[in-house]
């Protein structure tokens, strides 16, 4: 697989196919979601809620509880490992040392009950011995790092004495005490206020610049991802419907999913206009529509789109689309028309 | 913290006032007096039922009798009606008996149920907590005295437990560890046939907390950062699944003067209890309210002690 061979390739999601169980009910959450994420690089999962995206990443970390979920079919290749295959012990040792993750609700994420300095430093210890003072310095170091006022102090605090963004800080602080590879970010900033989300981006900029290390940062905020991301795959309904890199994604979406998120964002260009949204919602994954899952709400749709499961089309430069109808409709005039949505530069 | 402390005395002493008086009527709502338990007794004649009602003020109005019998009670100077002994040393005597079943079936219930729920919270629906399930719902069902002859009939043919009273009869001249070798021979069907029930219900409800707090976000938190399952189950999730069970630790005070009805008639063991029970019966009402009356400064105690637990062992909880 070129996956394999491809040095700077750091995680290599494949085919996964992840179920969920529940009596005679079968909610398909993945269907052969593939994406990667190189070195230094930041790739952002874009979707509406209940598309699979936080599925995605517990199954990175080996998360999924099972039962009731079940991982039929995939690999998920870490540095040339299949996360998958791996046993218990080893996937310890993966957590939070090569992979780690940042939650999205701060408050829930983190135990009531130890002082932010316990948990930040049995985040080090559970994967390197260091003990007493040595421990202490790190954890102020790092707590200085994400960017909070006298760290010292803080250690004793514990998570309910802080506000909504120091605890998403304190997240993070974890996330990076043994100096990951990967960070994965579920929805960090949904949780806070607008000011706070913009000042959490700006240090995951930083910290990714400093430390060197990859992200991957799943949103359902276009605005995110115009803000941070390198490369973009678009989800809906347990699929990948739409990958590229954001330039390509915002300038030239080639899915009519695509189109409708960005057509429905708010703009300075479209002041004064109502703002579009597209019809209906995201299906039940235990009862997804046949052919294109998008299909039902879907305003390029044609008959075939309801028998036929769309395969992953090129439309040049790794931008991938799973729409046939708007790659043939549109390819026919020899241009992929560049779509009037909002540029994401003023976004 | 001082000031909570002094609020929430004075609040518990308004209580108590207040449990005192409804007790106090409650009893003599009731219907039959202590001079009418036995009017068929040829002794009871009505010149000596008068003398009875003058001597235990029982002639006077509410009031004045809740007057009289609570500055007894402050004194120290109740009287047992029955047999004219004082109820504070007839009350301690039986406490003394109680209290060992009472500590074992406690340290017993304790000790037993949390394993048993906790193991059976992270292995859930695995054969293990399948069949404890199964047991502790069985044990809940099976009424305590009809498992308490059960259990008699079953141990003492087989084992030849004793099952009558606290001690062997005639035991004086023994040396001091026969005697203690024999207390704890006496005590052990009692305890264990009292701490069932009470596993099968705590274990039940620690399950129950533990498999809420294993669904937490923080727990998940924990597996992320790679900690060892023991760590995270022992540690993340046991130390949250642990704090109502502080509130609970409070209110098994009480216990220690309710004693097991049930349990002491089934082994004859002059505890606390079966004392009270008796003293109901024969409408001696000082041993009747000085028992409640213990028993409620046992629960407000018990309520203040988880209180101040909690204070302990929940960092979001300030005063």
């Amino acid at each position: 697989m070129q996956g394999v061979l491809d040095k700077s390739i750091l995680l290599s999601v494949q085919e996964l196919t992840v179920n969920f169980r529940a009596e005679a009910i079968v909610a398909r959450a993945l269907e052969g979601v593939s994406y990667e994420v190189r070195q230094g690089e930041t790739v952002c999962l874009v979707g509406e809620s209940g598309c699979g995206k936080t599925v995605s990443a517990l199954a990175i970390l080996g998360l999924i509880p099972q039962p009731p979920g079940e991982i039929p079919g995939g690999r998920i290749l870490f540095m040339g490992q299949n996360i998958l295959e791996l046993s218990e012990e080893e996937l310890q040792n993966l957590r939070g040392n090569h992979i780690a993750m940042v939650f999205q609700e701060p408050m829930t994420s983190l135990n009531p009950v130890f002082t932010v300095g316990e948990q930040i430093g049995e985040a080090i210890t559970a994967h390197q011995k260091v003990e007493g003072d040595e421990l202490r310095e790190r954890c102020i170091r790092l707590l200085k790092d994400v960017g909070i006022p006298s760290p010292a102090e803080r250690l004793k605090d514990y998570p309910h004495q802080l506000s909504g963004g120091q605890r998403q800080r304190v997240m993070i602080a974890m996330a990076l005490a043994c100096s990951p590879q990967l960070v994965i970010a579920d929805e960090p900033t949904t949780a806070l206020d607008v000011t706070i989300q913009k000042q959490i981006l700006d240090l995951f900029k930083t910290l990714k610049s400093k430390k060197g290390m990859s992200l991957l940062y799943i949103t359902h905020d276009l605005n995110v991802v115009a803000n941070i991301a390198d490369r973009v795959y678009v989800m809906y309904a347990g699929i990948i419907t739409e990958q590229g890199k954001k330039r390509d994604i915002f300038q030239n979406p080639c899915h009519p999913y695509t189109r409708g998120l960005i057509a429905s964002l708010p703009a300075r260009s479209k002041r004064g206009e109502a703002l579009h949204s597209i019809p209906g919602t995201v299906p039940d994954p235990a009862y997804k529509p046949r052919g294109c899952p998008f299909h039902p709400r879907c305003t390029y749709a044609v008959k075939k789109c309801s028998e036929e499961f769309p395969e992953m089309l090129d439309c040049g430069d790794g931008h991938l689309s799973r729409c046939p109808v708007v790659l043939s409709s549109e390819r026919k005039t020899n241009t992929i028309r560049t779509h009037e949505g909002p540029h994401y530069s003023d976004l | 913290m001082l000031s909570f402390i002094g609020r929430s005395v004075i609040q518990k002493l308004v209580t108590l006032f207040l449990v005192s008086i409804v007790s106090f009527l409650i009893i003599h709502i009731a219907p039959g007096e202590p001079s009418q338990v036995n009017p068929l007794n040829p002794k009871f004649t009505p010149e000596i039922v008068e003398r009875f009602r003058k001597a235990f003020h029982l002639d006077k109005p509410l009031h004045v009798q809740y007057f009289y019998f609570y500055k007894d009670l402050l004194t120290g100077k109740t009287t047992s009606w029955k047999d004219n002994q004082s109820v504070l040393k007839k009350i301690w005597e039986r406490f003394l008996n109680s209290l060992p079943l009472f500590i074992v079936g406690t340290l017993i219930t304790w000790t037993i149920s949390f394993p048993i729920g906790i193991r059976a919270a992270i292995a859930r629906g695995g054969i293990y907590d399948r069949s404890t399930t199964f047991l502790a719902y069985l044990l809940i069902s099976i009424p305590g005295f009809f498992f308490a002859y059960i259990l008699i009939i079953f141990v003492v043919t087989r084992f030849h437990v004793p099952v009558i009273g606290m001690e062997t009869f005639g035991l004086r001249e023994a040396t001091t560890i026969h005697m203690i070798m024999d207390r704890i021979w006496h005590l052990l069907l009692p305890s264990v046939l009292g701490a069932t029930g009470g596993v099968a219900i705590l274990s039940r409800y620690v399950r129950s907390q533990m498999l809420e707090v294993e669904s937490q976000d923080y727990v998940r938190t924990a597996k992320a950062k790679g900690l060892p399952p023991e760590q995270v189950h022992y540690k993340h999730a046991l130390r949250n699944a642990l704090l109502p069970f502080v509130t609970m630790f409070g209110l098994i005070l009480p216990g220690l003067i309710g004693g097991s009805v049930i349990i002491e008639s089934i082994f004859s063991w002059p505890g606390m209890g079966r004392m009270a029970y008796e003293a109901i019966l024969a409408r001696d009402y000082p041993v009747i309210l000085t028992v409640n009356f213990i028993s409620a400064v046992l629960v407000l105690a018990g309520t203040f002690l988880s209180d101040l637990l909690y204070l302990m062992v929940d960092p979001r909880i300030r005063l």
